[in-house]
């Protein structure tokens, strides 16, 4: 006797057609749901996303299917759930479709039945298996939003109807099987190790009752699916379609590259008010979130309590853009979540200020925490941006403080107001002179390394003397470098990311056209912002240069012997925590040369915080902020520097002038100046160092 | 997709009732397709018809989602009524294996179990019961959650939004 069963054992001529006939009825409804939103889709701006299909491909197996960035270390108990989730019901539709293959296929096509013997053996434990794990993940799910409710959680009606729709169905399929199995007591019955003891006390029942009962079961579990089907579309079940296109065709330039206004002097409009100006992958964005909240965990204005909330950002323009689709907007619930009570309120608003506050919007440091996080690639960053765009070039609205750093941005090329003759002032404490381009070019000569030192570190009382220990470093390491001087000028990172894209670009151009003048090739910083800018966003514009920060090229020199720290050193010991700067860290995935730099002092014991490298926690100055008021919630710095705090460690060391800034700022106002210091890692290098020889008389004249 | 759409003259009214009528009469004849299979005693008529269903479901979908205006008064009448619909799609559909688990729960204390293929030792039994029983919590307990979550979130939602309408077009404008 040969094991299998009997496909559609039971079941009547009417409900054999009726499954076929009825078919065009959750086909129809999911079509529908999705050229829907294609169609809103389709509203915004062009934008290519349709190159290299390879590396799309992979992404999306190794992102979504595979819950690369759904399971990861920091989401474990949600990474696990939805995995058990996706896996058991994957596992359940393709045993489906396996079913189909046999009866509508391969048996009356080709007179071939696979689905027999160890096959059909396998199949049965396999499909109880994959049903156990999706109750359990769907059990994990229920305790998570009803019993644990982390805060980063709303929890809707939608959500909840999900949920109970994969029990139901999971548990028709197994009283289904239980019911077959206890009228036929098939001698296999145990490999489906579910269904099998359960259909035990159901033999009690006469068999009358059972196939009746079996019959009712069946037209209930069809019935189910095609509801299910019809309405996953207009619902959270949509993110099995829409995060997959979404990270599939996810940017593939560098997180930290923000898009230009092209033809920014032909322009009618700036920035983003209504949903024409979006671009259609950002659209395809609002429809991509699952409401998952994990962009809430690391974003620093949620944690200090600031009316931006990136989840409910990218909600609250979805349910406009529902609105305005005319799809069903499905979720309003939940009980503190406003943006979900906005679902439905129609399409008759302004897009800012009716949809989405200038508060959320300027509330933003543009750290990309949001965007490191979100397991579907949603990108949070660039769209805030363009809303700001608009505001700043199009209303003219922005914070009162930052009118002064747009005045001296474009007056004299940076947010201060020091006069670029002032730059190189620094260079004056040096015990040896650093040469300026103009200097080194008038003078025939080419130079290894542009040091680019950026608004604060050559302005900035505290920053330049990170300035001042990195160019001792290139000395004592014989580089033969050069800075631009009074022709260095903002990169345009600030004017950027708080939306001026006009004023933004009119510096960068200038920059490039300097740097390009002098026909630099490589470039050393250590200013994250302006390492972001002109490593990702200047090839944009045809600035192409090699360019490293100087936590890496300090690594570098360290390992290569160039220089080398006294073993005697007293400057850091004791414990030690790093702060990864965002625009450093997960904009650029410089995480381990600063980490390698601080353990290379002596008596060095490092210690992480709680929030380290890419989960790491936004020092608050990104995004122009360290130029703004922090006028609502409490203040970023401070809630980072009671974390450093929290490691015990005495020095916390940053290799950003903008978190350097923020945290001086943080540690006197959290009153800990008596027990923590703020350093750069080129401070204590260069305080450690032993000199091995004088330099080189070209690189330091 | 606008190509294509284009291809079959979508943009135009004719087109579109072209349109239309192709994946009505694909859903037509697939049904047929079907039923005369089934009756004869073809099973591989199964897989045309069904196919036929389905793309002409999923093209009815797509050209009704695409066509402008968009049904307005029966999209009022489901959002407004969803949640009534929502509950008696639920317990109509959960009752049946709700019953079937209570019959696996009592079954264990039915001294009169039939053949039992040399499977009624008590523990088979009693574990079957328990699956049943886990099986009967979760069914029951999930669907009393969602209905109750649904019934609250319509709540809600009257409170909240008076005039929960939609618009007509995608771009914001009222037909």
């Amino acid at each position: 006797m040969i094991p299998t069963r009997q496909i559609e054992w039971n079941v009547h001529t009417l409900g054999q057609i009726a499954i076929y006939v009825l078919l065009f009825v959750p086909a129809g409804f999911l079509a529908y749901g999705a050229a829907r939103r294609v169609r809103m889709w389709r509203i915004g701006k062009p934008e290519n996303r349709f190159n290299e299909w390879g590396t799309r491909l992979r992404g999306a197996i190794t992102k979504s299917i595979l819950h690369g960035r759904i399971a990861r270390p920091q989401n474990r108990y949600g990474g696990l759930m939805h995995l058990m989730i996706f896996w058991g019901f994957v596992t359940l539709l393709i045993g489906t479709i396996i079913v189909m293959i046999e009866d509508d296929i391969t048996v009356p096509i080709f007179h071939f039945s696979f689905y027999r013997g160890s096959f059909y053996l396998g199949y049965k434990f396999v499909m109880n298996l994959a049903g156990l794990l999706l109750i359990a993940g769907v059990l994990m799910a229920f305790w998570r939003r009803l019993v644990r409710r982390p805060t980063t959680q709303e929890t809707s009606a939608d959500d909840l109807v999900l949920l109970a729709f994969l029990v139901v169905l999971t548990v028709q399929g197994y009283v289904l099987h239980a019911l077959r199995l206890a009228v036929t007591q098939d001698p296999w019955g145990g490999w489906s190790f579910v269904s099998y003891p359960l259909s035990i006390p159901l033999r009690g029942l006469p068999t009358g009752v059972l196939t009746a009962l079996h019959q009712a079961n069946w037209w209930s579990h069809f019935l189910t699916t095609f509801a299910f089907l019809a309405y996953a579309a207009y619902s959270k079940m949509m993110h099995a379609f829409t995060s997959l296109v979404n990270v599939f065709f996810r940017r593939l330039e560098p997180v930290g590259r923000l898009d230009p206004i092209e033809n920014l002097e032909e322009a009618e409009s700036f920035g983003i008010s209504r949903l024409e100006d979006f671009t259609w992958p950002q659209l395809m964005n609002l429809d991509a979130c699952m409401h998952c909240g994990r962009c809430l965990e690391y974003c620093p204005t949620v944690a200090t309590g600031k009316p931006l909330r990136p989840r409910d950002l990218i909600l609250e323009i979805g349910g406009y853009m529902a609105d305005a689709g005319g799809l069903f907007s499905g979720e309003l619930d939940a009980d503190a979540n406003n943006a979900r009570f906005r679902w439905g309120e129609g399409p008759e608003r302004y897009l800012i200020g009716g949809v989405v506050s200038a508060e959320e919007i300027w509330d933003c440091t543009t750290c990309g925490a949001c965007m490191e996080q979100c397991p579907v690639l949603i990108e949070h960053v660039p769209l805030i941006v363009g809303l700001r765009r608009h505001l700043v070039l199009e209303q003219g609205e922005f914070p009162d403080e930052v009118t002064n750093v747009f005045n001296n941005l474009e007056r004299v090329g940076s947010p201060y107001q020091f006069p670029p003759s002032q730059r190189d002032a620094w260079t004056k404490k040096l015990a040896h002179p650093v040469r300026s381009m103009a200097e080194v070019a008038g003078a025939g000569e080419e130079v290894e390394v542009l040091f680019f030192v950026g608004c604060l570190g050559s302005f900035d009382n505290r920053n330049q003397k990170t300035t001042i220990a990195l160019a001792q470093i290139l000395q004592a390491a014989g580089i033969n470098f050069a800075i631009l001087g009074k022709e260095e000028s903002c990169t345009g990172d600030p004017a950027r990311r708080i939306g001026n894209e006009y004023l933004a670009q009119m510096l960068a151009q200038k920059t490039v056209e300097t740097l390009n003048a002098y026909s630099v090739k490589k470039i050393v910083t250590a200013c994250p912002h302006c390492f972001n800018a002109i490593k990702n966003e200047y090839p944009q514009i045809g600035g192409n240069y090699t360019v490293v920060h100087h936590s890496e090229l300090i690594n570098q020199l360290l390992d290569e012997g160039r220089i080398r720290v006294d073993p005697e050193s007293a400057v850091a010991q004791g414990k030690v925590t790093y702060h990864d700067p965002c625009y450093l860290g997960r904009y650029n995935q410089v995480y381990d040369d600063p980490r390698s730099v601080v353990t290379a002092l002596p008596g060095v014991e490092m210690v992480e915080m709680a929030r380290n490298r890419n989960t790491s926690f936004c020092c608050g100055g990104g995004g122009g902020h360290l130029f703004m008021e922090e006028t609502r919630g409490s203040r970023i710095n401070q809630a980072r520097v009671a974390e450093a705090l929290d490691t015990g460690a005495e020095i916390l060391a940053a290799s950003c002038p903008f978190c350097m800034t923020m945290f001086e700022d943080g540690v006197t106002g959290a009153g800990a100046t008596e027990r923590m210091q703020v350093r750069d890692i080129a401070e204590l290098i260069a305080e450690a160092m032993v000199i091995i020889a004088e330099p080189d008389a070209t690189s330091a004249t | 997709m606008k190509r294509l759409w284009s291809t079959f003259g979508g943009n135009e009214p004719a087109g579109a009732r072209r349109l239309t009528a192709a994946t009505v009469a694909s859903v037509v004849v697939g049904v047929l397709v079907i039923v005369v299979g089934n009756l004869a005693g073809w099973g591989w008529t199964r897989i045309i018809g069904a196919t036929m269903i389905s793309i002409g479901g999923l093209g009815l979908g797509i050209v009704i989602a695409l066509v402008e205006p968009r049904r307005e008064r029966l999209h009022t009448v489901i959002a407004r009524q969803r949640t009534t619909i929502a509950i008696a799609i639920a317990i109509i559909l959960v009752l049946p294996v709700v019953a079937v688990l209570v019959a696996a729960v009592v079954g264990l204390f039915d001294g009169n179990l039939r053949n039992t293929g040399g499977a009624s030792s008590a523990g088979l039994r009693i574990g079957g019961t328990l699956v049943g029983l886990f099986l009967l919590v979760a069914s029951v307990a999930s669907t009393g959650i969602a209905v109750r979550a649904t019934r609250r979130a319509d709540r809600n939602a009257a409170k909240h939004l008076p005039h929960n309408e939609a618009s007509t077009t995608p771009t914001g404008e009222r037909a």
